[in-house]
C-alpha cells in the first residue's frame, strides 16, 4: 500500500468527505421528511446517493478499498454530462433544473485529479484477476 | 508502516492468507452476481441511457449505468469491487 502517497490518500479522504458532506446535507433531509407516497423515481434516486454517502463514510477509513465509490461518481456524471446534459445542450433546451445537475456533475472534474491512477492500474487492469480455479 | 523486506514478506503472507478464506465457490458467487448486474441493468438501463427522450433528467439511468460498467469490472475482480454490492445492499434498504 505504500506506492500511494500520504497526501494522495488525504486528498482522497478530503473528497470522500466532500461528497458525505454534500449528500448528507441535500439528500438525507429528504430520505428523513420523505412525503407518503413518494413518487417511485425520486425516491430511488435518493436511496441511491443516500447508500453512495454511507460508502463514502466508510471511505474515510478506507479511502483505497472504498475505490469503486470514486470510480462510480466519476462514471455516472459522465454519463449524464454526454447523454442527458450535451444533447440538451446542443438543443438550446437546458432549462434550469438540468442546469444545475450540469453544474453539479462538472464539479466531478475533481474526481480524475484525486484517483491514484497508477495504483488502480496496477491493481484493477495489470494485476491477475481473483482466483478462477 | 512496511519497514523491512522481512515486514514487506509478514504483509504479503497474511494478505494471501486473508484472501485464501474467501473460497473459491464465494468468489463464484460474487462473480455471479456481478454477471446478474450486468445482464440485468444491460437489458433495462443502457437502452434507455443510450436512446431516451432528450428532456428526462436521467441521473438516475447514468448512475445504475456507471453500475453496469464497474459490474464487468467485478467479474475479474470481485473482492475488489465488493463496494459495488455493499452499494447495491445499502441502496435497496434505504
Amino acid at each position: 500500500m505504500n506506492d500511494v502517497s500520504l497526501f494522495r490518500l488525504y486528498l482522497m479522504r478530503a473528497l470522500y468527505l466532500l461528497i458525505a458532506a454534500g449528500l448528507g446535507a441535500t439528500i438525507w433531509p429528504q430520505i428523513m421528511g420523505h412525503p407518503t407516497p413518494w413518487p417511485l423515481w425520486h425516491g430511488v434516486g435518493c436511496s441511491l446517493l443516500g447508500a453512495i454517502s454511507i460508502l463514502a463514510v466508510m471511505g474515510l477509513r478506507y479511502p483505497l478499498e472504498m475505490l469503486p465509490v470514486l470510480f462510480a461518481e466519476l462514471i455516472w456524471k459522465a454519463i449524464w454530462l454526454i447523454a442527458v446534459a450535451l444533447p440538451l445542450w446542443s438543443a438550446h433546451n437546458m432549462d434550469a433544473d438540468n442546469l444545475e445537475t450540469a453544474q453539479n456533475c462538472l464539479l466531478g472534474i475533481i474526481v480524475p485529479f484525486v484517483i491514484p491512477w497508477r495504483y488502480v492500474f496496477a491493481h484493477f487492469v495489470k494485476a491477475p484477476g481473483d482466483r478462477w480455479k | 508502516m512496511i519497514a523491512t523486506p522481512h515486514d514487506a514478506a509478514t504483509s504479503e503472507t497474511q494478505q494471501a492468507n486473508v484472501v485464501q478464506e474467501v473460497s473459491l465457490a464465494r468468489i463464484y458467487v460474487l462473480r455471479a452476481t456481478y454477471l446478474l448486474l450486468v445482464i440485468g441493468l444491460g437489458g433495462m438501463i443502457v437502452p434507455d441511457v443510450v436512446s431516451h427522450p432528450v428532456v428526462s433528467r436521467g441521473v438516475i439511468p447514468s448512475l445504475l449505468g456507471a453500475v453496469w460498467v464497474l459490474a464487468f469490472v467485478g467479474l475479474k475482480y470481485p473482492l475488489g469491487m465488493l463496494p459495488l454490492l455493499m452499494f447495491e445492499f445499502a441502496w435497496k434498504s434505504i
